[in-house]
């Protein structure tokens, strides 16, 4: 990776995180329009995201994220009030960010035009609701449309060394020199063009570059920076001198710089004043010693503590009657585990990484569909591996968007069944045992399942005489069917063709259970269980069928050798009796439809039996050998067998043959 | 043969494309090359329970799980097997692995010239899972749709 694409991807990531900010906080604004903290931290994100994207040479960019600034420059200084018409605008300016941003990633370069929203901008300055026009603010209105600073990008250093520079007499002059068309030796008049500058003040930054100059390699324009104490007249005066120069415009820049300096000034305060403590949701742009690693980076690491798990087993089963051997086969054991589990916390990653992105698309979907809605977050600190979180994100996008198009009613309806104008979405996460559950609950109209029934009659997934036979949950859980869309017309917001079928199968390849509660008029809950951590696990090694199977510890209570004798038989289901318990027998390789002859267990003396057990009952499972008890590091089975009955993923074992993992969750 | 190289120098824009050859059953078969990964020799492969026939099982690749899907039993090809190879394919982000007889070559073919489609040859292979014929010369190399073969039915569970 050249240097390049390395700071290309750090402007990626650092700019999407700012961008996410900008979308928290420009909500947080919308709800409370006066809190200067927030219109800061606003400010901050716009300000920073502006300097990257000028270090990076992206004028569009810095051109549109300056302006917004301005806007907020002028919010900040009580200039302008926020109403709804500036937060929409600033919206759909964090929307243009992330179009260009998304140009960049695609092409390299910005294609998306935002000149029109960049004229926006501009009315807004000149008409949006302005309580005291100053003359600073008038000259800034007559210039707006020649603003061409964003021809002239700087960075963080170079603007560090205009401060510097600059004296309390200074300003900062953005200038524009148009030569004329016909204009011979242009390399001399725009050295001379630089050189009257360079004698008038100092010359922050030009564009085209002396060098570029020299070579004769620009068109008809020259863009120059300069500090000067001089008066914008005399400046354009002395310039327009220079032979072939046609026309000089000089904007007179507000004070940028004094800008940066009180940003500045409130980064400090904000980071040394740490008993303010932050609002929620309000982020806080300071450095803490934090890497920024690539995920495969991770993903390798973790594959490096699986290899070495394997091979700590293999040692193990050495055996070796040696007091060192024991010793060091202990310590090896202890550090293996503690770097698992440090390996397992560095991919661990607060769910807010995403749910963040919903408040947003909440407010645009309620706005769109006339609604009214309370999006309530609970948890966004619970952590999980971020594997799961990189998947999440369209399963629950999903499930939201159904509840705000489908769940929660129009106002009117509220009212009219005494409900509050005003619907309520709760998303929460927490953990649960070794578990995360992530739940969505609506306050809406529920789900009909007489509806979803006819629906899926009519789309064929069932015949109404099995619909008749079916419970109350299993109708419900059709929603879950694919091609199952309960929306009378196709909407733009959850009626895509994706159904609900797509979120449970994200779900369930995730190891996960996706289960769905409603009840009419009151409201409908999806709730969404996964598994805390994926990768490693105590498991059982047992030999079906000469093949060995992993069996997670989780799910065994305990392990038998019964004689042909203990069995019993019970309306034709052979049993066992434990500790007074009847215990149903299930062979596995008649569980995991094998191709070999059932029931050849009854001729051995001794039957290994594995005690399986759910929260309902427990299962005796028949194998042919009990092994060694083991970790074992799990592994999927890739995108291509999904869904495979009773079995879960695989692993390697120790001579690097395949084990695969039972699923026991539906054997038991 | 000599005809047609020069024929390919002349044409420098005419596209070209590169594949994998491979036998099954003494019918040459092809995937594109781009998608193939690499070969590999027949190590222990362990069968999934509860999937379609073809799917011959899983293999440990460098610590990767990668299904093996036994061509000849996806086309329904019968007869003695002497030798066996996998072809390591990756397709959409998924890592596959194909059961085939034995790799023949690498061969360049011209899209335009030689490749026919709807081929109505002799073939043992489901004519959907052909993505068209290349013919060089006499030969006549049956290129496969991985799309098709792999996701016809994209969820091989039962």
């Amino acid at each position: 990776m050249d240097n390049r694409d390395q700071y290309l991807q750090m402007f990626f990531d650092e700019s999407a995180e700012y961008l996410q900010q900008l979308n928290e906080n420009v909500l947080l604004l919308e709800e409370n329009p006066e809190d200067e903290e927030i219109i800061n931290a606003v400010f901050r994100a716009a300000h920073s995201v502006k300097g990257m994207s000028a270090t990076m040479g992206y004028d569009r960019l810095t051109d549109l994220t300056h302006r917004i600034e301005n806007i907020l420059a002028k919010v900040r200084n009580k200039e302008l009030l926020i109403n709804e018409y500036i937060i929409d605008t600033l919206f759909s300016g964090l929307d243009y960010i992330k179009l260009l941003l998304d140009d960049i990633r695609a092409n390299g370069e910005e294609v998306t035009d935002v000149s029109d929203y960049l004229y926006k901008l501009e009315e807004i300055l000149e008409n949006g609701g302005v309580i005291q026009e100053t003359e600073e603010i008038e000259m800034e209105v007559e210039t707006g449309q020649q603003d061409f600073t964003g021809m002239l990008p700087l960075t963080e250093e170079e603007k560090e060394d205009i401060y510097n520079k600059m004296t309390s007499d200074d300003k900062i002059f953005n200038i524009k020199v148009m030569l004329a068309e016909d204009c011979l030796l242009k390399n001399v008049r725009g050295y001379m063009i630089l050189k009257k500058a360079q004698e008038m003040g100092y010359l922050a930054k030009s564009n085209p570059d002396q060098r570029k100059i020299e070579d004769e390699d620009f068109g008809n324009a020259i863009y120059i920076k300069l500090v000067s104490s001089l008066r914008e007249k005399q400046i354009k005066q002395e310039l327009a001198d220079i032979i072939d120069v046609d026309e000089v415009i000089i904007h007179t820049e507000k004070k940028e710089v004094e800008v940066v300096k009180e940003v500045e000034k409130e980064e400090k305060k904000i980071l040394v004043d740490n008993s303010k403590k932050q609002r929620e949701g309000l982020s806080n742009i300071q450095v803490s010693p934090t890497v920024r690693v690539d995920i495969k980076k991770l993903d390798n690491l973790m594959n490096m503590v699986g290899e070495l798990l394997i091979n700590k087993t293999r040692l193990e089963g050495l055996n070796i009657q040696s007091d060192v051997y024991q010793d060091i086969i202990q310590q090896l054991d202890r550090v293996t585990q503690d770097l698992h589990h440090i390996v397992m916390q560095i991919r661990m990653v607060p769910i807010g990484g995403i749910f963040n992105r919903f408040p947003r698309m909440v407010r645009d979907l309620s706005k769109e569909l006339d609604k009214e809605i309370d999006l309530i977050i609970e948890g966004a600190d619970t952590e999980l591996d971020r594997s799961l979180i990189d998947e999440l994100g369209d399963p629950l996008m999903h499930i939201l968007r159904n509840s705000i198009d489908h769940g929660i009613e129009r106002p009117e309806i509220r009212k009219q069944k005494g409900k509050s104008p005003e619907g309520t979405i709760l998303l929460r996460a927490y953990q649960k045992g070794s578990e995360i559950i992530i739940e969505v609950e609506d306050d809406g109209a529920g789900i009909d399942t007489d509806v979803i029934v006819k629906k899926a009659i009519e789309r064929g997934i069932v015949t109404p005489d099995e619909a008749r036979q079916m419970e109350e949950r299993d109708r419900l859980n059709l929603i879950f069917q694919p091609g199952f869309s309960t929306s009378e017309q196709v909407t733009d917001i959850s009626g895509r063709g994706v159904g609900m079928d797509v979120v449970r199968s994200v779900v369930e390849a995730l190891d996960g259970q996706v289960y769905l509660e409603s009840e009419l008029d009151v409201g409908t809950r999806f709730t969404i269980s996964l598994p805390l951590t994926l990768a490693i696990t105590q498991a059982l090694m047992v030999v079906i069928n000469d093949e060995v199977y992993a069996i997670p510890l989780g799910s065994i209570s305990e392990t038998l050798l019964i004689s042909p004798d203990e069995i019993m038989q019970v309306r034709g289901q052979e049993v066992i009796l434990l500790r007074e318990n009847t215990i149903p027998l299930v062979e596995a390789s008649r569980q995991l439809n094998l191709p070999v002859e059932y029931g050849r267990y009854r001729e051995n003396e001794e039957i290994p039996v594995v005690i399986i057990k759910s929260a309902e009952r427990q299962i005796g499972l028949i194998v042919d050998e009990l092994l060694n008890q083991q970790e074992i590091v799990i592994k999927s089975l890739g995108k291509y067998l999904v869904n495979i009955k009773n079995i879960s993923g695989a692993t390697i074992v120790g001579d690097g043959d395949v084990a695969l993992i039972l699923d026991v969750r539906n054997i038991a | 043969m000599d005809y047609t190289l020069r024929e390919d120098e002349l044409m420098e824009d005419s596209e070209r494309k590169q594949v994998v050859v491979f036998l099954l059953a003494d019918e040459e078969y092809a995937v594109d090359i781009t998608q193939s990964k690499q070969i590999i020799k027949v190590s222990k492969i362990t069968p999934v329970p509860n999937t379609p026939e073809y799917v011959r099982g899983v293999i440990n690749l460098r610590g990767q799980i990668v299904p093996v899907v036994d061509l000849r039993k996806r086309f329904n090809i019968t007869g003695a097997v002497e030798k066996e190879r996998i072809i390591t394919i990756e397709y959409e982000d998924i890592l596959i692995g194909l059961l085939v007889d034995d790799i023949k070559e690498v061969l360049w073919y011209d899209i335009e010239k030689e490749l026919e489609s709807a081929p109505e040859i002799d073939s043992a292979v489901k004519q959907d899972f052909i993505k068209g014929v290349i013919k060089k010369g006499k030969r006549l190399i049956v290129l496969i749709d991985l799309e098709k073969l792999l996701f016809d039915n994209r969820q091989v569970s039962v």
